[in-house]
């Protein structure tokens, strides 16, 4: 048992909970502005052509549209971009997927807006469209001219000798597997709305935005108006999982496009058929992996090629592939690692952040490849796991020592054991299985997660907070992270109380406000309690430091050491309140604001045999999932019976919220392991799938109510609360968790090697087996 | 086309085309922006209404069809004594996380709990099959409605 501070490791209503069950939060598109204007946008008909003309008489004439807006009303700069600058918000010069924004109707209604964007015609021409990454590598058709193999990105974690490791093994596994693209399937659809000053060029911008900065740097480059008007008020948001970055910045930079022309304001959201069409979604990766192991099954080296599939647009691309090829080989011990990870520009939706960002796909690959080896080895998906898996002092597949945490991987295996049963289930299926239709399964994956972006993002993987003591002794405190359902602002609040030394009810977070919170990092990369612990222990350290000053003037006396411990200020021996040291500090006006600020220290990732080595992540979250399957070999139907994830995220700040992100993280997974269809179409790269009529959600009725969220905390001494990444772990084992218990009912180790495993392929697969004698 | 309905406990006559769907009627023109829209096509349940007692997809019904009938939306829920026990729970229990589809998710367990005070699992999981949460992984919904379900229960018997 961890022990509890005054605040921490209680189990806290969140901040914003009592709105949201009366109904009273606002989203985006229940905010009510005075006279909007409404966007409808016209989306490009082919995945790859080139944009010969638009006709926008017809809806021009249209009574109550006020103007149809294309790449020519962009001021300034044409595209938008986080990392690399390459998506235009209106298709410039050729359409690069069918989710692609020819222009928008602005209209005084969404109807009258809706209906003459039916009116607008456009000419094309047609190019060759290319929807496999694979062969789209070296194609003379080229998507982005900077990149002409159309190759993105190219990250290679390497560690000793591949070659010498492969050739001195006893046991040899080789395979290869696919994932399918994923939608993060919020259930609040994209909405921005937009406010411009009529004092002077500003705009405001509401809605679902989960990266504010980042969202004012584009409207700023592409209208000419400085960042500091530009303020980013970031609504309620209905979920993101990652999902609500670029196209919601697209969607943006439209209206303010339009706002800022038109003067008015601007109400612009998504259909939910809309929102699939364009946004990105988590990539599709193709996997060719080779492992070599001793005679006991214990792994001397991994060698992986894989290729993402980018889309239209770079994107998060090439941060997906750093963490495919850094955290991919999992949390096992291995003499040689050689992992290559390819980002690959097609005319596919284009891909990018979510939750995972290139794990879950890669977990599939290597659980179900432990699987093969243990199978191999004639021992249990357990035991072959328990062989490898890292621990203290050990070094990672990148080469990094884990001297400095705790490798609590083994201990999360065991709990997840212990709960679902392993042992003595796993004999019994397979007995159980020799003689029944139905059969059952056991599934394990585990994962090792690199806290925040890693040395990808070395030297700017920062964070800042502004923390105000008023004269009352409440508090005021701002963040620029933005709250996206996980609970972060009540997690904030409360490492800001137990950083100050206050009660929690002094605390009032604000809403982010890009005017009133110092510029900070996306909420992204499972950063937030890591980043913002960080930058509120600054901030507090801070004011700690400008009451001690004020205590020692106020007192005329010197203070070596002062305590702030729960409303009490002890020093030299005395104890008072803290509202008697606020008061003191303001009696001689001196002011207890500070902003904080946090970088993540740099790591030590160096280039080595062609490729990078050594330390790609500052600390690590470990985490087990386990699932228990039935599957029904005549149909191919699978019923998840139960779910299990030990997720160690050093310190649960709030133990409830903390067990929500793997509740939720692990359903999460279940609808990318065995429903979630997009049915992309090959030769046009379309999606089929645009509604949750047919991308079919796991729903009440099919998780099982007898999943367990495990805590295994671990404080961990790199972060400032001992908290680190939770939102991601959660979710990114227990697609592979169950893939695998499905594959050990139908008693073949990495029998299915494509996500999902949808009805269909379960069907098919067991009639295969059935020529096999199944 | 002048629609007379109760909403939310109070008598309303609304100008509205009746071919309008209830959802852009309770949001739009009455302003109440608690109940949601996420899909429209009946498959997602933020936008679940309770007219006359049970639970309905807002955006498969239009406006016209509420004529005379009972329509509860969130913003009348915290009037009711199971409404109030449910949204407690819901904020204890962890059932909150985005919170966009809770407004949906109350309605629905609103309405199972007002026809049927002591529900099985199961009868709570079919009822509330029809709301979907990205967020949450429904277990925690799950236990509130248990809790809830358990709250009507000790308040009967005293
Ligand atoms: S909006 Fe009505 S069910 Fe989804
Ligand atoms: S809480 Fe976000 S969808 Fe349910």
């Amino acid at each position: 048992m961890i022990d509890k501070t005054w605040t921490i490791g209680h189990d806290t209503v969140r901040v914003d909970a009592w709105a949201k069950v009366r109904g009273e939060a606002k989203y985006g598109d229940d905010l009510r502005l005075d006279r909007p204007l409404f966007l409808k946008a016209v989306y490009a008909e082919y995945a790859h052509a080139k944009l010969i003309k638009i006709h926008k008489e017809d809806a021009l004439k249209v009574d109550g549209v006020v103007g149809v807006f294309d790449t020519n009303d962009v001021p300034k700069e044409k595209m938008i971009g986080e990392l690399f600058v390459d998506q235009y918000v209106f298709v410039d010069d050729k359409t690069r997927y069918f989710g692609d924004v020819i222009c928008v109707v602005a209209g005084e209604s969404q109807a009258i807006a809706d209906e003459a964007s039916k009116l607008i015609k456009v000419d094309y021409e047609p190019l060759p469209v290319l929807t496999d990454p694979r062969t789209a590598i070296g194609n003379e058709q080229v998507i982005n001219k900077n990149y002409k193999d159309n190759v993105c990105g190219d990250i290679h974690a390497i560690k000793g000798d591949i070659e010498e490791e492969l050739n001195n093994s006893d046991i040899i596994v080789e395979d290869k597997f696919e994932t399918d693209f994923v939608e993060h399937a919020y259930i609040e659809p994209e909405c921005v709305v937009v406010e411009p000053s009529l004092m002077r060029d500003e705009l405001t911008i509401y809605g679902s935005l989960q990266a504010p900065y980042n969202l004012r740097i584009s409207v700023s480059r592409m209208t000419g108006i400085p960042e500091s008007q530009i303020i980013i008020k970031p609504s309620n948001i209905g979920g993101s999982f990652g999902g609500k970055i670029e196209t919601a910045e697209a969607m943006a930079c439209r209206a303010a496009i339009v706002a800022n022309i038109t003067k008015r304001n601007v109400h612009y959201k998504l259909t939910r058929e809309e929102s699939i069409r364009e946004s990105y979604k988590r990539h599709p990766i193709y996997f060719d992996m080779k492992l070599g192991a001793d005679k006991d099954g214990k792994i001397k080296g991994l060698k992986v090629d894989s290729i993402n599939d980018a889309g239209a647009y770079i994107n998060m691309s090439v941060g997906v592939a750093y963490k495919t090829a850094t955290l991919g080989p999992g949390p096992y011990k291995m003499n040689a690692l050689d992992y290559d990870a390819k980002a690959v520009l097609t005319n596919n939706s284009h891909t990018g952040s979510m939750r995972g960002f290139g794990t879950p796909q890669a977990i599939f690959a290597m659980e179900n490849l432990m699987d093969e080896l243990a199978e191999k080895v004639n021992v249990s998906p357990y035991e072959i796991r328990k062989r490898n898996i890292l621990h203290d002092n050990d070094i990672t597949p990148c080469g990094h020592k884990l001297d400095f945490i705790n490798v609590s991987i083994g201990e999360c295996m065991e709990k997840c054991a212990k709960e679902i049963d392993y042992e003595s289930k796993y004999k019994e299926f397979k007995e159980y299985n020799k003689t029944h239709k139905k059969k059952k399964g056991l599934g394990i994956a585990l994962a090792m997660r690199g806290g925040s972006i890693g040395a990808d993002g070395n030297g700017f993987d920062v964070s800042r907070c502004l923390i105000e003591i008023e004269p009352d002794a409440s508090v005021h405190f701002n963040i620029g992270l933005v709250e996206l359902g996980q609970g972060l602002r009540t997690t904030q609040a409360m490492m800001c109380a137990e950083g100050l030394g206050c009660s929690l009810d002094r605390v009032t977070i604000g809403e982010t406000d890009t005017s009133r919170s110092p510029v900070t990092g996306a909420c992204i990369a499972s950063r937030g309690t890591m980043l913002g612990g960080g930058a509120i222990k600054d901030a507090c350290d801070k004011i700690h430091d400008i009451i001690k000053v004020a205590l020692e003037k106020v007192n005329d006396e010197e203070i070596d050491n002062i305590i702030f411990e729960n409303e009490k200020v002890t020093f030299n021996g005395k104890t008072i309140s803290f509202e008697e040291a606020v008061k003191k500090c303001y009696s001689i006006n001196m002011t207890p604001m500070a902003v904080g600020t946090y970088q993540v220290p740099k790591t030590n990732w160096v280039p080595y045999r062609g490729g990078m080595t050594g330390e790609p992540f500052y600390t690590y979250t470990f985490s087990c999932a386990m699932a228990e399957v039935e599957v029904d070999t005549d149909t191919g139907f699978t019923e998840v019976i139960k779910m299990v994830d030990a997720v160690d995220m050093g310190r649960a700040i709030n133990p409830i919220m903390a067990k929500g992100q793997i509740y939720g993280g692990m359903v999460m997974g279940q609808g990318m392991g065995l429903t979630e269809d997009l049915a992309h179409n090959k030769k046009d790269g379309t999606l089929k799938n645009l509604n949750f009529d047919n991308y079919i959600l796991p729903t009440f009725s099919d998780v099982p109510d007898e999943n367990v969220a495990i805590l295994n905390e671990h404080p961990d001494g790199r972060s400032a609360f001992g908290g680190h990444s939770l939102g991601e772990p959660g979710t990114e084992t227990s697609a592979s968790a169950i893939a695998c218990a499905v594959n050990m009912a139908l008693g073949k180790a990495g029998c299915i090697k494509t996500l999902p495993y949808d009805l269909d392929k379960v069907y098919f697969a067991c009639r295969n087996l059935e020529k096999e004698g199944f | 086309m002048k629609i007379d309905f109760t909403l939310n406990n109070k008598h309303i006559t609304l100008d509205t085309e009746p071919t309008k769907r209830l959802v852009d009627a309770i949001r739009d023109d009455l302003s109440l922006t608690g109940t949601k829209i996420g899909c429209e096509v009946g498959e997602c349940g933020a936008c679940t209404v309770v007219i006359d007692g049970e639970a309905v997809t807002s955006c498969l019904v239009l406006v016209g069809q509420v004529q005379g009938k009972n329509v509860l939306t969130i913003e009348g829920l915290s009037e009711l004594e199971i409404g109030r026990i449910l949204q407690k729970c819901f904020v204890e229990n962890g059932a909150v996380q985005c919170g966009f589809c809770t407004p949906g998710m109350l309605m629905s367990a609103y309405a199972l709990l007002n026809k049927n005070q002591n529900p099985s699992k199961e009868e709570i999981k079919e009822a509330m099959s029809g709301n979907l949460c990205r967020c949450t992984g429904y277990v925690p919904i799950l236990n509130s409605i248990e809790k809830a379900k358990d709250e009507l229960k000790t308040l009967s018997k005293k």
